[in-house]
């Protein structure tokens, strides 16, 4: 079968592209190029993909080499279309479907626009809600959580196209949610403002990078670990920088 | 023991909705708060009876583990079932009392929580490592 390079390179950058900006891992996004290559019995492919860019190599008869690199900028989590990728790439290699099929599939996908994403500051708004209730909160600390999850999350979405998004967003989260729960505990005097900050905080947290960091490291993925680990420690650090100043500002003007 | 089911429910729902705002699909979102809840329930119970860093541990391996399963069940990475479930474990209060221990002025006790609390983060990864691990030594050359 006859395939041109240039169509199996787009097809193999829009795949980790898209892995790599919706939250995937990179092991994932290198496999899938392999996969990919294998499918089409490409003599040598070659790829490094790191939290910030990936570059492939490909070489149809093993002289001649094609290498694309791919800076990635933007980086939100969105599962469904890691799901949609790593179903368009077994489709691939099983030969369901052809490389123009298979790209513009993924452009779909790439351009895709989650029209159920107004309801998702409500889901922010509840899952805080519910973490508050798991540590410890009552009633009066789920309606505060679940308010705030939904100011948080709007909040949050402006910062979204801004060079230094996590930092801006993580940072003026910690803000808004420590300054509501400590009014809230202020002037109602019995709400614990602990499991409202904490429950509040918990959806924010980079749980899976923190732990991927540290899996990307044992499984030898060095750079990735790195980059996973300084991500994770700035969304972290922030989130509590903007939480920790408030907390001390009301410590200082004794307001508890 | 009410309040353990209580907790639970609490995290059945605290995970669904966070499943929902990473778009998770919609044929997983059954199952993962699911997973995340009995995670949840593991970690309390070894936390309670053994040591914390190996509830930490335990649940994670549960996780993973039915992260791993659900992924071949389902053909989709495990990433999708990990993710949402593994939330409720992640020591976040830890981190918050690090936080607040520092705002306090209380440098060693935020030095001893915050020590604890790596600690309880390297072994949710230590776990995640090992599941991973052997599920790509079992799996036969398929991806997931």
């Amino acid at each position: 079968m006859e395939i041109s390079v240039s169509n199996l390179l787009k097809v193999i950058k829009l795949a980790a592209q898209i892995i790599l900006e919706n939250g995937g891992e990179t092991y994932r996004a290198e496999e899938t190029i392999k996969f990919i290559g294998r499918a089409f019995d490409i003599k040598e492919i070659e790829s490094i993909a790191t939290p910030t860019g990936f570059y492939i190599t490909v070489s149809l008869d093993g002289n001649e080499n094609n290498t694309l690199v791919k800076r990635i900028r933007k980086r939100t989590i969105d599962l469904h279309k890691i799901n949609d990728v790593n179903q368009v790439s077994r489709q691939l290699s099983e030969h369901s479907i052809t490389l123009d099929e298979a790209l513009e599939k993924l452009q779909e996908i790439y351009k895709r626009k989650d029209s159920a994403i107004k309801y998702h500051v409500l889901y922010a708004g509840l899952s805080s809600a519910f973490f508050a209730l798991l540590f410890g909160g009552h009633v009066l600390e789920f309606f505060t959580a679940l308010i705030t999850g939904i100011i948080v999350s709007m909040v949050s979405r402006r910062f979204e196209n801004l060079q230094s998004y996590q930092f801006f967003s993580s940072i003026f989260s910690g803000l808004i949610i420590a300054c509501i729960a400590v009014f809230v505990t202020f002037f109602s005097k019995m709400v614990n403002y602990n499991s409202i900050i904490v429950g509040c905080m918990m959806p924010l947290l980079p749980g899976l990078a923190m732990t991927n960091a540290i899996r990307d490291t044992i499984r030898g993925d060095l750079i990735s670990g790195i980059a996973r680990a300084t991500e994770a420690l700035l969304v972290a650090s922030s989130l509590a920088a903007g939480a920790g100043v408030t907390i001390y500002m009301a410590y200082t003007i004794g307001l508890f | 023991m009410i309040e353990i089911f209580l907790d639970l429910i609490y995290c059945f729902a605290a995970s669904l909705f966070f499943a929902l705002i990473m778009n998770a699909p919609k044929n997983t979102l059954m199952h993962t708060p699911l997973v995340a809840s009995i995670g949840y329930l593991i970690y309390l119970a070894c936390s309670a009876q053994l040591n914390t860093t190996l509830g930490f541990f335990a649940g994670t391996t549960f996780v993973a583990m039915m992260g791993e399963i659900f992924a071949r069940k389902f053909k989709m990475p495990a990433t999708i079932f990990i993710f949402p479930a593994i939330i409720p474990i992640v020591p976040g209060f830890g981190l918050y009392e690090t936080m607040l221990a520092f705002v306090q002025n209380d440098i060693l006790s935020a030095l001893e929580i915050g020590a604890d609390t790596i600690f309880n983060i390297v072994a949710m990864a230590i776990a995640m490592a090992l599941v991973s691990a052997a599920a790509i030594k079992m799996k036969s050359g398929k991806m997931n």
